[in-house]
């Protein structure tokens, strides 16, 4: 998987798009509720955040796919995470 | 509770971003509060350019650990090493919080696009992240952003 912090966007490591990170609110990984193995209770919305760093890139683009709105959580440090950029800046 | 409502169901300050945006809401009742644009030195991104001697193509990396062997043996070369640069851009040197003509002195409300540069998180690659989003307070004249140093690693959304 491939993650650009600047943009927050997430691709497979083929660069798919997967998604883009849209959450504007300091969410606390580590203060959230465990709601199974793989995923926390969000302290914000009615939604589970889903732990990428426990699934594959297909796992993930299809969970996404599925449902849009899934969240996802990335830490910069995970195993099967690569930081990337595309060359382009981010424009507002 | 709805998706990416702020958790205090803080009023939203939304920014206009150039002339024609702050003009128009002017014309809405906001009142402009116009800021200056500008970068921080201290948040930075990193990246290196990778070109394939045979085909040119290039491969621009951003993390240390996707470096590519390019020795002598290999068809890659640096052709850019690892370069600092300040990731955003910004369509006008100015830009403008939109305020509310009925906002109260002391009210505190959620910023969804900062004009000023905060640093929001870093990582130990070196990179320094920009801060989004912020509370504020309405001090009757401007918008105090109330800033919380945090080492950000994690990304939701």
């Amino acid at each position: 998987m491939k993650f650009d912090p600047v943009s927050e966007s997430v691709f497979t490591d083929k660069d798919e798009f997967i998604k883009k990170l849209s959450c504007p609110y300091k969410i606390n990984w580590e203060n959230l509720e465990k709601a199974g193995p793989t995923q926390r209770k969000c302290s914000v919305c009615d939604h589970n955040i889903i732990d990428t760093e426990l699934f594959t890139d297909n796992e993930i683009l299809k969970m996404v796919n599925e449902n849009p709105a899934t969240c996802l959580k990335i830490n910069l440090n995970q195993v099967n995470i690569k930081l990337t950029t595309n060359g382009t800046n981010d424009q507002k | 509770m709805i998706r990416n409502e702020n958790p205090q169901s803080l009023r939203i300050i939304k920014t206009a971003r150039d002339r024609a945006d702050i003009n128009y809401a002017a014309t809405k009742g906001y009142k402009p509060l116009i800021k200056k644009v500008e970068p921080s030195a201290e948040i930075r991104s990193k990246y290196s350019v990778i070109q394939n001697k045979k085909t040119g193509t290039i491969q621009v990396i951003s993390d240390y650990r996707s470096e590519i062997d390019t020795g002598p043996d290999t068809d890659f070369e640096t052709v850019i090493g690892w370069t600092d640069y300040y990731p955003h851009t910004f369509k006008s040197p100015f830009a403008a919080y939109l305020i509310p003509p009925d906002i109260e002195i002391g009210e505190r409300v959620f910023v969804e696009d900062l004009i000023e540069d905060y640093i929001g998180g870093s990582w130990n690659q070196g990179d320094v992240f920009r801060l989004k989003s912020a509370e504020a307070i309405w001090n009757g004249t401007d918008l105090v952003i109330q800033y919380a140093p945090e080492n950000r690693r994690d990304f939701v959304g």
